[in-house]
């Protein structure tokens, strides 16, 4: 279209040419020129150009408002049309075949290839060739009268046939020549401008892909939340390959339908229509056996179970995909289009790219979501069997202990005995359901919930070896308790789990120490932390139990052949305990030597800000 | 002198039955009811010099309703409570409210030894 633009600008400055070459031949080379013809010739020019000027700046206007409401070529014909009219009046004005302006021409030929279809180039090289011919032979026959520049050739030649024909041969040969070449050399240039521009737009929409795609990977691991992840997706996928619509359908639990579970750019009144059902659809059927399918015109295709919903929603061509996770197929997901066969291999390529990774992202929301499943499930269960499991025990230990108590009158000694025995069993089956309790619920995060305060170490050791005073003396151990000087040796904790904690280590050494031993307990300052010690003389630990000491249910066998019972979870509760409130423990043994076990927990001072000590107490 | 009376509510009949041995060795006199509107009848009749409740009965927080409609009476409101439950005391205290009005003054948690049953009513009752 530019081109046009420069060629009526190039026409201004030919038509003032005209007029000052007219005026140079006459004033300065003192030729006898037919001055008042040309001079109109040059005038004629610049106002049918101005015409032109107008025309242009008309069609631009509509152009803008209505692309593709005309043609521009047709004012290129127009220009090169009324040019020519202009060039063979000017020639004729000027010498007919002895103008030197008969050269002009390869000029317009040049032009018109530039701006106009390869046949409209030669039919214009025809219509020029022609034109001259005509004149010439006018001029010859005498039916023009011939108007030379006199002074310009020292002979008429008009009259000479050999020159006629030599010239009007070589005029013509050399305008279609010049045509071919010119032509030739624009269609060379269209094709590769057509080319780079295809590859700008490959480009262009290759990197539009390239970043659905990477967003659609993005998906995977941006979000747990299912249906986040499946609108993510449709949308993403709507917008990259540029369709009217994307849905995403799964499996439901009987395998046997398929329901939608996100749409783009459809209305939810269309999916209203139902699910598809799998044995009345050997095209969902196809695609969930791995297979990616093309719908190019919904009207005439038997597969589709909603023929006629589809085409009433504008719906005439869809492309699916299908999403296999790592366990089977999950789902399809499909784009509508508007248009019939709209989609190419190409699309269904990077729809199947698409759908891999959407897969995991869906396979991995829906674990996520059963996981929390069972979260929930556990946690519920946690809440029943405190109650239902725990409770009972608990009546059965409290009818035993009013009868080992003699509450319900007097026992004989073998009752007693035996009553005892059912005792000790009950009190083992106590302690194993609130260790298993206590367990669930930490790995429940039911501990969170608990609150946490200031403890005294020193007051809380106190208090837990008092506990121990009678079965020591009674077992014919040392029970020893060190404490530093300074008043308040503080942690933050909870203080009922902090006493479950260091109830278990002296229970341990109580339980495992032989008669006539020592239990040592000893609380002092290390640097910003307090550590307690528990030492035994007892029966220790093998070293190759040492590295199990905190596994779940492990007992080391030295200590199961001591005492039968034992649920092998304190240790693991003691240690869940110490952890959770940023401390740990350690522990030191040598068989039949004893054993210590070293607890650090972060020492705590009321001046210390809030927000730390709560981190202090996550970490 | 006449016995002391306590109530034991607890829809927990095996449960009432031993507490019931503990408290009449020695020597209280021992009343129960199954659920809390019992409960609450027999304080009414009988003016208990303590209460033991069990929070957990027919619905969650059976127990903690009756308290507050014990409260909100002035005959019985002076009445001391001890709260029993089977969840450990400090995880139900927090979820607890712990209005002046409410005259509870403990919470005891499952299962209770005798010797420790014994040694609280005395403290409260005498």
């Amino acid at each position: 279209m530019h081109t046009q633009t420069w060629l009526i600008r190039l026409r201004w400055i030919a038509g003032v040419s005209a007029l000052f070459a007219t005026w140079l031949a006459q004033v300065w080379l003192k030729l006898e020129v037919a001055a008042l013809p040309l001079y109109a010739g040059g005038v004629m020019i610049l106002a049918y150009n101005g015409l032109l000027f107008w025309l242009r700046s008309l069609m631009e206007r509509k152009l803008a408002q209505e692309p593709g409401s005309c043609q521009p070529c047709n004012l290129a014909r127009i220009q090169i049309a009324l040019d020519w009219l202009a060039m063979i009046w000017l020639v004729h004005f000027s010498g007919g075949i002895e103008s030197p302006l008969l050269l002009y021409f390869f000029f317009h030929i040049t032009l018109a290839a530039i701006m106009l279809p390869t046949r409209d180039v030669y039919i214009f090289a025809s219509l020029a060739t022609a034109l001259v011919s005509g004149l010439t032979l006018a001029e010859y026959r005498g039916l023009l009268p011939h108007i030379p520049v006199k002074g310009l050739l020292p002979t008429p030649l008009y009259q000479h046939p050999q020159y006629l024909f030599g010239m009007l041969f070589f005029f013509t040969t050399t305008l279609f020549v010049l045509a071919y070449l010119a032509t030739r050399t624009m269609a060379y240039l269209r094709e590769q401008q057509a080319q780079v521009l295809a590859l700008t737009k490959r480009l262009r929409h290759a990197s539009a892909r390239r970043q659905a795609l990477y967003e659609s990977a993005q998906i995977v691991s941006a979000t747990l939340d299912l249906q986040d992840v499946l609108d993510r997706l449709t949308e993403s996928t709507r917008e990259a390959m540029g369709v009217r619509a994307c849905s995403i359908r799964l499996l439901d639990e009987t395998q046997t339908r398929l329901r939608v579970a996100s749409a783009s750019g459809l209305s939810p009144e269309y999916f209203q229509k139902g699910d598809l059902i799998l044995a009345e659809n050997p095209l969902a059927r196809r695609v969930l056996a791995g297979e990616i399918l093309y719908v190019q015109d919904v009207l005439n295709d038997d597969r589709l179970q909603y023929p006629l919903e589809a085409a009433e929603a504008g719906i005439r061509s869809t492309l699916t995909a299908p999403l296999i996770g790592r366990r089977g197929p999950l789902g399809i997901i499909r784009v509508y289009c508007n248009r019939v066969q709209r989609f190419t291999r190409d699309d269904a390529d990077f729809l199947q790219a698409v759908a891999n990774h959407g897969s995991i992202a869906i396979e991995n929301a829906m674990a996520y979501q059963t996981l929390q499943n069972l979260d929930e499930m556990k946690r519920k269960f946690v809440l029943m069997v405190t109650h239902e499991l725990r409770s009972p025990v608990g009546v059965v230990r409290s009818l035993l202990r009013t009868l080992t108590g003699g509450y319900a009158g007097p026992l004989t000694p073998l009752q007693q005995d035996m009553l005892e025995r059912a005792l000790r069993r009950a009190d083992f089956l106590q302690t194993l359901i609130d260790d298993l309790l206590d367990m669930a619920s930490s790995k429940s995060g039911l501990h969170s919930q608990k609150p946490v305060s200031a403890v005294n170490l020193s007051a809380l050791l106190s208090r837990i070896v008092e506990r121990y005073r009678v079965p020591a003396s009674e077992k014919g151990l040392h029970l020893t308790l060190v404490l530093p000087e300074e008043a308040t040796p503080q942690v933050q904790a909870n203080p009922e789990e902090l006493d479950r904690a260091f109830n278990n280590l002296i229970s341990n050494a109580v339980k495992y120490t032989p008669t006539g031993g020592q239990v040592t307990v000893s609380l002092e300052a290390a640097d910003r932390q307090w550590r307690i010690a528990f030492q035994d003389t007892g029966i220790g630990i093998p070293k190759e139990a040492l590295p199990h000491l905190f596994e779940e249910f492990y007992r080391a066998p030295n200590a199961k052949a001591e005492i039968k019972e034992g649920t092998g979870l304190g240790l693991v509760i003691t240690r869940d305990i110490i952890t959770r409130y940023g401390g740990r423990i350690e522990v030191q043994s040598r068989l039949n030597e004893g054993t210590t076990f070293i607890v650090w927990l972060p020492a705590w001072n009321e001046t210390q800000p809030a927000h730390q000590i709560e981190t202090d107490s996550h970490s | 002198m006449e016995p002391k009376i306590i109530l034991l509510v607890d829809d927990d009949a095996d449960l009432v039955l031993a507490n019931r041995l503990v408290l009449e060795s020695a020597g209280y006199q021992v009343e129960s009811a199954a659920n809390g509107q019992e409960g609450l009848q027999k304080m009414r009749e009988r003016k208990p010099a303590l209460v033991l409740m069990d929070v957990m009965m027919a619905s969650p927080l059976e127990g903690y309703y009756i308290t507050q409609q014990i409260a909100e009476d002035p005959e019985l409101r002076a009445i001391p409570i001890i709260m029993v439950s089977s969840i450990a005391s400090t995880q139900y205290a927090e979820s607890f409210p712990t209005d002046q009005y409410l005259n509870i003054v403990e919470f005891i948690s499952k299962p209770i030894e005798p010797e420790k049953l014994l040694e609280r009513v005395k403290l409260y009752v005498g």
